[in-house]
């Protein structure tokens, strides 16, 4: 038995110094290959080429990391929610709720963005834009009480302990210590995989300005009232906030949801909170409109279930305020008009997207 | 020995040009951009009188500036800017601070000189004009669709909205310009001296109450809030918007 005793010490402190690793080279990483490749990215057809980032360029392995972050519930205080609890593929990255739920069962009060061709954006992020740019965008969430309710020190302690999330870090971005995990390193990885998250080259839009097919005489009337190119139809105005190619804006309106008699009558005060101008007041973000149909409900907090009220709203419902936009302010459309436009609509559609299997949970 | 005396010669003028072209001292020149209604500074969302006595406020007021340059009093032409600028008024002057301040647009690296024009086009000019957002990269802001409207095939050269009320009538307006019909370059003579390592600045003011006329001949807003097609009209509006610009 007393022989045994320098044994059982020397195991007890093996195995303390395992629980609490300080030797020198526990952390380091540099035995690991660093070979940054980029990303086979395929830009949809008709779509600008995607924005250089220079401070975060795309690489295979920055993409593959911020997958596996983006579908983790580790990002989450009980790792019960991910990114992806809120932005799920098959509703073009949105949830298909109003308001999302939180960790804590407490409901935001805005709905949840779709991700798709989020890279083509420029001027801000969420309704708001209050985000500059997708790196501190993905930092958000995390630590908002009503959404993963975690703290970024303790997630990338996380990643720290992470049986593969370490080796991952270093083969996207080349850092030789699980010391150098940030949570800046773990955002950038999350907007490197959003910004694979492109739609519309193969809607019947794309296809019919290629001339792969032709519009039947409902979506065409239907893209001529959407952009006002025939004078002997009525504007719907659509394309003034919704533009082409994106069919999305980086811009910030008030659709005339609410009315408001002052500028300070807005209960959400929307791009105003952010930029502290009163005519920014009630405006949010016009989305995309490729794959519009998996994103109901819709506006910023989903007050309308289906399409058919969102142009009910712009002909018959729309609201005074000071900075209501000029362009939704007259509508008028018949209801086979309505129904032309919503033709049109139809043909913004591609969910080829989904066919593409890095954007899915690689869990 | 002859033939290593010519690299020699080659690799010595080489790089005394490099140095020359490089050493070329340079400044910086500011414009200044004011937005007024008349003799006040412009702010958004702020009534004004209008001719009739209307009052009116503007939500929005933006533009594209091409083709900048100046002159030297030589006569050699000088480009500031291979593209365009976009200049947005509705983001910065919503305090009477800002719009008294004025937007500054900046252009750096300017041959220091003596110049005696300052010209640029309002809008995208047609060699531009002609592509669609789909061919710029997403720096520019001529990728971005919200200024290009399909219908026309343009860009949309200015965007003017606001509001304007009688007390009986209330009347929003949305006046968007394109079409390369209605590109022109406007020139200034004026006097620019560039200085090494300084800013000079140069101060425009962009009278808002120009834009549609004046007191004896202007738009009736009441009868036309928009103009999105009609390009007698817009060539009306773009000749007064060229008026409304002093330098």
């Amino acid at each position: 038995m007393r022989s045994l005793r320098p044994l059982t010490i020397g195991l007890f402190l093996s195995l303390a110094s395992c629980e609490n690793d300080n030797s020198p080279g526990a952390d380091d990483l540099s035995s690991i290959p660093y070979q940054p490749k980029s990303y086979p990215l395929v830009v949809p057809r008709n779509l600008p080429p995607l924005p250089d980032v220079p401070d975060n360029p795309m690489s295979y392995d920055g993409v593959q990391l911020g997958r596996h972050l983006f579908y983790d519930p580790i990002l989450s205080s009980d790792s019960s929610q991910s990114c992806a609890s809120c932005h799920k593929p098959e509703f073009a990255f949105t949830d298909g709720l109003a308001f999302s739920k939180g960790v804590t069962g407490q409901f935001g009060n805005r709905s949840s963005m779709s991700l798709l061709n989020i890279a083509y954006l420029t001027k801000g992020y969420f309704w708001d834009g209050r985000s500059p740019t997708l790196e501190t965008q993905a930092l958000e969430p995390v630590e908002n009480p009503i959404e993963l309710h975690e703290m970024w020190p303790n997630v990338v302690e996380k990643f720290k302990k992470h049986p593969t999330y370490p080796a991952m870090f270093r083969k996207a971005f080349g850092i030789n210590s699980k010391t150098e995990i940030t949570k800046e390193l773990a955002a950038k990885a999350i907007a490197q995989f959003e910004r694979i998250l492109l739609t519309g080259g193969n809607s019947l839009y794309v296809r019919q300005l290629n001339k792969e097919i032709f519009f039947d005489g409902d979506q065409q009337e239907g893209m001529e009232m959407y952009f006002n190119s025939d004078p002997s139809l009525p504007d719907a105005q659509c394309g003034h906030c919704h533009a082409a190619p994106t069919f999305a804006s980086s811009d910030y309106f008030n659709n005339g949801l609410d009315k408001a008699v002052s500028l300070d009558d807005f209960k959400d005060k929307g791009r105003g909170a952010v930029t502290g101008n009163p005519l920014d007041m009630g405006r949010f973000k016009a989305t995309g409109l490729f794959n519009w149909h998996l994103t109901a409900p819709y506006m910023h907090d989903g007050r309308f279930k289906t399409i058919e009220e969102v142009m009910d709203h712009y002909v018959n419902h729309v609201q005074s305020a000071p900075n209501l936009d000029p362009n939704v302010a007259k509508l008028v459309l018949t209801t086979r008009q309505k129904n032309k436009v919503i033709a049109f609509l139809k043909t913004l559609i591609d969910t080829s997207y989904l066919q593409n299997p890095d954007i899915f949970s690689p869990f | 020995m002859g033939k290593w005396f010519l690299v020699l010669i080659s690799v010595a003028v080489f790089f005394s040009s490099c140095s020359e072209k490089e050493d070329k001292p340079v400044g910086t020149l500011e414009l200044v951009i004011k937005g007024r209604f008349g003799q006040n500074p412009l702010v958004m969302g702020q009534e004004y009188d209008f001719f009739d006595g209307s009052k009116i406020y503007f939500t929005k007021s933006e533009f594209f500036l091409s083709r900048i340059k100046l002159r030297t009093a030589t006569g050699k032409i000088v480009p500031l800017s291979s593209s365009v600028r976009f200049v947005n008024l509705q983001d910065h002057h919503f305090t009477l601070q800002n719009a008294e301040n004025g937007l500054s647009v900046i252009f750096d690296k300017i041959e220091v000189g003596e110049y005696d024009r300052f010209s640029f086009g309002i809008g995208v000019p047609p060699e531009l004009n002609n592509k669609t957002p789909s061919d710029f990269p997403t720096s520019s802001p001529l990728s971005d669709g919200i200024h290009y409207w399909s219908g026309w095939d343009s860009y949309i050269f200015s965007k003017t909205e606001g509001s304007i009320s009688d007390g009986t009538r209330q009347e929003l307006f949305a006046y968007h310009s394109g079409f390369n019909d209605v590109y022109e370059e406007s020139n200034f003579n004026k006097q620019i001296i560039i200085e090494e390592g300084k800013t000079t600045k140069l101060m425009m003011e962009f009278d808002h109450r120009a834009l549609f006329g004046d007191l004896s001949n202007y738009i009736n807003i009441y009868n036309d809030p928009v103009i999105h097609e009609g390009k007698d009209f817009m060539a009306v509006f773009m000749t007064y918007f060229r008026s409304a610009l002093k330098i």
